[in-house]
């Protein structure tokens, strides 16, 4: 009986593992370069992160196109001199619903996003707690307006991926309660800020 | 008899939460990245473009006033095993390290800084550098915030203990 039952549950672990391992193929089997902050908030505090963000926002993103390579410096290794950047990927974007802020709602735009493939493509690097978005879901996101107004994702806890999918489903789920809760009690920091060039 | 068994058990436990709630009341728990960018010399050489060289200097002063002879800055016949430089980003983050070898300060934060709060967060990432991870003392120089400190706590001294077992 025993056996019969230890024989039915290693099938679909089988199967389930198989299914992980053909997906996870590629990118997702690069080491991960990790990046560890300080930061100015706590970010494991919501009415922080949306205090501290310009805009916060329901997306669904709907692209990835580009990782750019910021920051460049040489540093010595082994095999001599090497110039290392940081990677941000950037995504196009349909937002959905504003939470904080009022981003256009009836046109996609590019955001960045700290974090992607390394430059020599041998390392994903990402913030502790972090990971990068993928095409067809929806996310709550945190952005900061960048001088040049263009909007930037950054660091622990400033993308929530959402389970529902459609606004209607969204607008009704816990996440999207709790960041209008964080919203209505925000933490506002002192600090310069710009805007956003996607504003309705 | 099985009565007193009970309550033995009972007090012990009882006893046994008090000594934990206790050890985490007086300092925070030490803690460990699982990573550092210590070499085989048991060194951390770095190197720097960074026009910050005065809360770097006093921020491996501090640990160096530890521990000495670890963090040394970089000679022509050593290869840097950190190298230090600064960025312009409008984000939370104040400063990073990176497990390739790279601690970053941002300008955006780090201009209106007080000599106290880039004291704190230099010396922060260089314990990252050493291995150390975060932790939450109010005191600790590894707890997070714009914060200013300038002395390492007794939990900054034991994570930095248990780190240098793992060189
Ligand atoms: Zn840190």
């Amino acid at each position: 009986m025993r056996k019969i039952l230890f024989v039915l549950l290693l099938i679909p672990t089988l199967i389930l593992s198989a299914c992980y391992s053909s997906n996870e193929a590629s990118i997702n089997d690069l080491p991960v370069t990790k990046l560890t902050g300080s930061f100015s908030i706590d970010v494991n505090d919501l009415t922080q992160i949306v205090g501290d963000a310009d805009y916060v926002f329901v997306a669904e993103v709907t692209d990835e196109v580009e990782t750019l390579y910021k920051h460049p410096v040489t540093i010595e290794t082994e095999n001599g001199p090497k110039e290392v950047s940081d990677p941000y990927t950037k995504y196009a974007i349909q937002v959905v619903d504003n939470i904080k802020g009022k981003l256009k709602n009836n046109k996609k735009f590019d955001i960045l996003k700290a974090g992607g493939i390394s430059q020599d493509k041998e390392s994903i690097v990402l913030y502790e707690n972090d990971e990068l978005l993928q095409v067809g879901k929806y996310y709550i996101l945190a952005a900061y307006a960048q001088p040049d107004g263009s909007l930037l994702v950054s660091g622990p806890n400033s993308s929530s991926a959402l389970t529902e999918m459609g606004k209607s489903k969204i607008v009704s789920s816990k996440e999207y309660k709790e960041y209008k809760e964080a919203f209505k009690n925000e933490m506002k920091s002192e600090r310069k800020r710009f805007k956003s060039s996607h504003e309705m | 008899m099985v009565r007193l068994k009970r309550l033995m058990k009972t007090t012990g436990i009882i006893v046994i939460a008090l000594l934990l709630s206790l050890s985490f009341t007086t300092s925070s728990q030490a803690a460990l990245l699982g990573w550092d960018l210590v070499d085989n010399n048991k060194h951390l050489d770095w190197n720097s473009d960074s026009k910050y060289i005065s809360s770097i200097n006093d921020a491996m002063n501090l640990w160096e006033s530890y521990k000495s002879g670890i963090i040394r800055p970089d000679t022509a016949s050593e290869r840097e095993d950190v190298f230090l430089t600064d960025y312009n980003q409008v984000s939370s983050t104040i400063a990073s390290t990176s497990s390739n070898g790279i601690i970053r300060f941002n300008d955006y934060h780090y201009t209106d800084m007080s000599n106290g709060e880039r004291l704190k967060t230099t010396t922060h990432e260089f314990g990252h550098a050493l291995g150390l991870a975060h932790t939450f003392g109010k005191r600790d120089i590894m707890r997070q915030g714009k914060v200013s400190i300038t002395k390492l706590s007794s939990t900054d001294k034991r994570s930095y203990d248990d780190a240098y077992l793992t060189y």
